[in-house]
């Protein structure tokens, strides 16, 4: 839509399919959500990095956490869910020296993001999903939580048998984990030669 | 308004393309065998534990989508009144593939002319129930569809190859008119006939057992003796309803205009979903024909300026869904090709001739039929023009436009035909009737 010019938006045209059913969910409340979750991931990050330091690194850092929640709100797609991802691995990276508490949340979620956003980016912004649809999504991607979540127990355990190395290590596991779900989804849609952006 | 009719449906189903392979899976696979390969080679057992963890993702993910899912759409009877889905049908939605070899996500795409884009995302194993919203009438393409197939960790997915498309048939529901005209007039002019109905009339329909409202004096004595019912109950002869009236609608269907003139020219607007005057030929029509076949009367049906092939009076509910399907598929014809002469309705019959009055042989052809000796109405079937945010130039066009429409209107006056408004067709054709009713005129006016 054209948002400087509103003589030349396209007229508001209702959809062409209406669910009669009752308890479906809009696209738009999962790129909510999504948002929501990128915000919680990358802020304690963005703060600890501007901490004690000058205005500039104060709005370079906020302006990085909006940019990604403009991008998830903007086009809820695959692309947009590996820059989300990339942008969760980068916070981790930062607050992983502060404690290892913040592991799990990056894990949680990076794989709600990418889940949300995947089911977001599989309609145009008008879908809505059946329960039983995101019932079905969610058990999906528990499968790929559980083997993040043993990812978490096996960098703890390194931690404590070689503390230096792990870091770097847990890190780089965590943010290939997450890209190579979030690469598969993306290869996906470019061999089935959907557009990336349905709006 | 009340909702159209369905007359058929047709769906084209939107076929499965090929199955795909997952990419996640073979991504996992090569890192688990890079992490394998570069522990061994650096002797450190904690990169062969990652290692292990991308072989178990490689495991525990589906590797290909051997699914060959086909959804399908198709109308559901009846008519949604829910809040919010006014003026849509439902449709339903289900995966009839029936091969169900791991759970899958199916994303439903469509497109319906006049609408934006929507989409429902929704398991195999479920069962949706879509609104969506139709034209007034006519046979349309209600719903470009597309599905696309995922496995439920999105890790795969499938477009299929070719759109589906469905297709209706729709027809208003017809108005009811209770003072028809004419037939008496008619009597002496179309001879009799009986109509498939049973009635006071001279010739046998059958024979049956008594039931409330026969009337006594037709107990068939004999037939009753004969018969080996061991309640006795008596036998009743029935007899055909005489029916005298012969009706054809004439249709001009050269041109479908909209009720708002801006979209007459412009495609960006809704027209599909305005009454237009093709929508009120159909409505009109449909109406005549189902009052005048209730009463047993013969209807048929005359395309006055193509090609179509007139369809011959005659009675029955066979004939009456024969013109509800023939009004439903009116359209405008791709040529302004004529035939050069004019058609003839049967003979006797009244006629109806539905036209939006714009050309000026509009008033020549129900004269022509006026004069060999047919009572002609005419069915003025164009909506009330609405000019809003029409430019000067074009409101000058449409002033024109009403002039002709002005002087074709003269034109049947002076032959003495009436004008009845389509869009009051109860009323106007109640008074007409009455009308004909009183004065006990000569058929056709002045002659």
């Amino acid at each position: 839509m054209n948002r400087v010019l509103r003589t030349a938006a396209p007229a508001r045209r209702a959809p062409s399919l209406v669910p009669l059913g009752p308890g479906t969910v809009p696209a738009t409340t999962l790129a909510l959500v999504a948002a929501a979750l990128l915000v919680a991931g990358t802020l304690p990050a963005a703060i600890a990095t501007a901490t004690g330091r000058g205005l500039l690194e104060w709005v370079g850092a906020l302006a990085a956490v909006g940019a990604g929640v403009a991008l998830v709100l903007l086009w809820p797609q695959h692309v947009t869910a590996l820059v989300a991802l990339l942008l969760l691995g980068a916070a981790y990276v930062r607050v992983g020296s502060v404690g290892l508490w913040t592991l799990p949340l990056y894990v949680v979620a990076s794989h709600a993001v990418y889940v949300l956003l995947g089911l977001a980016a599989m309609g145009p912004r008008s879908a809505r999903f059946t329960r039983a649809a995101l019932r079905e999504a969610a058990r999906a991607a528990a499968w790929p939580q559980v083997g993040a979540q043993v990812l978490t127990v096996v960098v703890l355990l390194l931690t404590l048998w070689d503390p230096e190395a792990t870091g770097v290590v847990g890190a780089a596991a965590g943010i290939v984990s997450a890209c190579l779900l979030a690469g598969g989804a993306l290869v996906a849609s470019r061999v089935a030669g959907r557009p990336e952006n349905p709006d | 308004m009340a909702p159209a009719r369905l007359v058929d449906a047709r769906n084209r189903p939107a076929a499965a393309g090929p199955p795909a392979h997952s990419p996640q899976w073979g991504v996992a696979v090569v890192l688990a065998l890079v992490f394998g390969v570069g522990a061994a080679v650096a002797r450190r057992p904690d990169i062969a534990v990652i290692g292990a963890l991308f072989a178990l993702i490689a495991v525990s993910v589906p590797r290909h989508f051997g699914q060959r899912h086909a959804p399908g759409l198709g109308f559901a009877p009846g008519t949604s009144r829910d809040a919010g889905t006014a003026g849509r049908r439902p449709v339903i939605f289900r995966d009839r593939s029936g091969d169900d070899d791991g759970p899958a996500l199916l994303a439903v795409r469509a497109l319906a002319p006049g609408g934006r884009e929507s989409a429902l995302i929704a398991t195999a194993a479920e069962t949706a129930l879509l609104g969506v919203r139709v034209p007034l009438g006519g046979r349309r393409d209600l719903l470009d569809y597309r599905v696309s197939a995922f496995s439920t960790d999105l890790g795969i997915c499938r477009d299929e190859s070719t759109t589906g498309v469905l297709t209706a048939l729709l027809q208003p529901q017809p108005e009811p008119l209770r003072r028809l005209p004419v037939p008496a007039a008619l009597r002496a002019h179309a001879g009799s006939h009986h109509a498939r109905l049973r009635g006071g009339g001279t010739d046998i329909r059958d024979i049956g057992p008594l039931r409330p409202g026969d009337d006594r004096r037709h107990i068939d004595w004999r037939a009753t003796a004969r018969s080996t019912d061991a309640a006795a109950t008596p036998l009743v002869r029935r007899y055909l309803a005489p029916a005298d009236a012969g009706v054809t609608l004439a249709i001009d269907s050269r041109v479908d205009i909209p009720a708002r003139v801006a979209a007459w020219v412009d495609p960006s607007l809704d027209a599909l979903r305005m009454v237009s005057s093709l929508q009120l030929t159909r409505g009109a029509a449909g109406s005549v024909a189902a009052a005048y076949a209730a009463r047993g009367d013969r209807v048929g049906l005359l395309d006055a300026f193509g090609f179509g092939a007139p369809l011959r009076p005659a009675g029955g509910h066979r004939q009456l869904e024969l013109l509800r399907r023939r009004l439903a598929a009116l359209a405008v014809p791709s040529t302004s090709i004529q035939p050069s002469r004019t058609p003839a309705p049967a003979p006797g019959t009244l006629v109806y001739f539905f036209s939006p009055l714009l050309e000026p042989d509009a008033a020549s052809v129900p004269a022509h039929w006026v004069r060999s000796g047919h009572i002609v109405a005419v069915v003025d079937t164009l909506p009330d023009p609405d000019p809003t945010g029409l430019p000067a130039a074009e409101a000058q066009a449409l002033a024109l436009l009403l002039a002709t429409r002005a002087a074709v209107r003269v034109e049947l006056a002076e032959e003495g035909i009436p004008v009845l408004p389509a869009s009051n067709l109860r009323e106007s054709i109640e008074r007409w009737g009455l009308q004909r009713a009183r004065s006990r005129t000569v058929p056709g006016g002045a002659r």
